[in-house]
């Protein structure tokens, strides 16, 4: 590709995300600016509802899971520590990185809820 | 791998895979078997699982004394990986652990044949003996005081040895000896060992049905060899020593092998269907002496045995694999810890006692 074909594309690119971008204004922004309608509210209050949700599922999911995997990861930790107490800090480093799962959750439900 | 694989093994197999890399490295077997003294190579083994040994020939001063606390810390170890698991698992664990259950019911038998059909002393030996439950409850004094073999059968009321050993005489017995008594009590823990199988999860049974077919065929050609080849057996008493499973029964070599002449028998074709290196090595080596040749077959085996172990290990770690292949070690360190104390004890010479640790 040369260099004034690579310039061309990103124009264009660059071009047809401004488009998408004020065609997705245009779109769904007259429900958040006309609050004062019935319609707008009803809707707001929708995309709240299933934010809420997102949110909850994002962190219930992700802490639920954290509790399987440690559950597990534990357990075994628990085994070989049993006959080798020195790889506790081993063990240690499998249960935090089934820990980040809950940890994950909970920002991407941080994230969701700071949108609403 | 499934979900129930996952609870049914994180504990126990992480604990066994740790137990596995604590056992004795070859650097220590090296050192236990060039000790000069029998104290000398006790003590090489503290810090290690085998340090009771010490304080224990400490005590006794008895060599027989530390074979017992050997054979009991065995069966320990199965009740113990037991005690962790449960379902079908567990239930294959108890076949296990039958083995050495019906290892000391042979060790009572013929204690009991010494004593009974001998007429020999047997008082020293019987201290020897693990007394305790193994898996059935049976009283081992019961047997080894019983004045005919009929009430050995009688005392084994209530465990799955009674009904196969109910089918010898005390006459028998006592012209034919223990063999085929023993043979039986072998069949009985191998078929138990199967029916268990059964019980397993698809992924489980399939490992374990392998083990089982292969440790068929190795036991099988071990018996074909020595029993048929050494021991020049009649075809229909070989027949009945061979144990259910495995391809070399099924196969027309041995068919033709048990119809020849017992004294122009050779295994080497029956071997080279089912282990072809063995059968080259064998026709390799100028070995004449039959026990050197049973020696080169067993280790032979053993090596066989050895590598699907350490292919279990190395496979998924939520199966039983990790758990028989943990069975399999220990009972193999267990062996060449008894077999260097012993060769130690009565003066052998270093490289002597690695010939019998394979």
């Amino acid at each position: 590709m040369t260099t004034q074909t690579f310039k061309k594309r990103l124009g264009l690119s660059l071009v047809v995300t401004l488009l998408l971008l004020v065609a997705s204004g245009v779109l769904f922004a007259p429900p958040l600016f006309a609050a004062e309608s019935d319609v707008a509210l009803e809707m707001n209050s929708k995309n709240i509802m299933w934010a809420v949700i997102s949110a909850a599922l994002a962190f219930s999911v992700g802490a639920v899971s954290a509790g399987f995997a440690i559950s597990h990861v534990g357990a075994a930790a628990m085994g070989a520590m049993s006959e080798k107490p020195e790889i506790g800090g081993q063990a240690l480093i499998f249960i935090a990185l089934a820990e980040g799962l809950v940890v994950f959750g909970f920002i991407t439900a941080l994230m969701i809820l700071g949108k609403v | 791998m499934s979900i129930g694989a996952l609870s049914r093994y994180a504990f126990i197999n992480a604990k066994l895979k740790s137990r596995i890399t604590s056992m004795l490295t070859a650097r220590q077997i090296d050192t236990l078997s060039r000790s000069k003294t029998l104290t000398e190579a006790l003590y090489s083994l503290r810090g290690t699982h085998y340090e009771p040994l010490i304080e224990l020939y400490h005590q006794s001063g008895d060599i027989e004394r530390l074979e017992a606390w050997l054979f009991a810390r065995n069966i320990i170890l199965h009740q113990e990986v037991n005690s962790h698991l449960k379902g079908g698992g567990g239930a294959v664990v108890a076949a296990l652990t039958r083995k050495l259950e019906v290892e000391n019911l042979k060790s009572v038998i013929r204690l009991w044949f010494s004593n009974r059909i001998k007429r020999q002393n047997i008082d020293y030996r019987y201290g020897y003996l693990y007394q305790g439950k193994i898996t059935s409850e049976i009283e081992w004094a019961r047997i080894v005081n019983s004045t005919h073999f009929s009430e050995i059968v009688e005392a084994l009321e209530g465990t799955p040895y009674r009904e196969p050993l109910s089918h010898f005489s005390n006459e028998q017995v006592e012209q034919e000896g223990l063999f085929d008594v023993e043979i039986t009590l072998d069949k009985i823990w191998f078929n138990l060992l199967r029916e268990e199988a059964k019980s397993l999860s698809k992924e489980d049974r399939s490992i374990l049905e392998q083990v089982l077919e292969r440790d068929a065929d190795l036991k099988n050609i071990i018996n074909l060899f020595r029993f048929g080849w050494l021991y020049t057996l009649d075809g229909e008493h070989l027949k009945t020593l061979m144990l259910e499973g495995g391809v070399i029964t099924k196969s027309e070599e041995f068919q033709e092998y048990l119809e020849q002449p017992a004294q122009s028998r050779s295994p080497m074709k029956l071997i080279a269907f089912r282990f072809p290196e063995l059968a080259k090595e064998l026709a390799a080596s100028r070995e004449s002496s039959s026990e050197n040749l049973t020696l080169m077959v067993e280790s032979y085996l053993f090596k066989v045995r050895r590598e699907e172990y350490r292919k279990m290990l190395r496979g998924n770690p939520f199966t039983i694999g990790t758990i028989l292949a943990y069975f399999f070690l220990e009972e193999r360190q267990n062996s060449i810890v008894r077999t260097i104390i012993n060769g130690v004890n009565y003066g052998w010479e270093a490289e002597a006692i690695e010939e019998y640790t394979l």
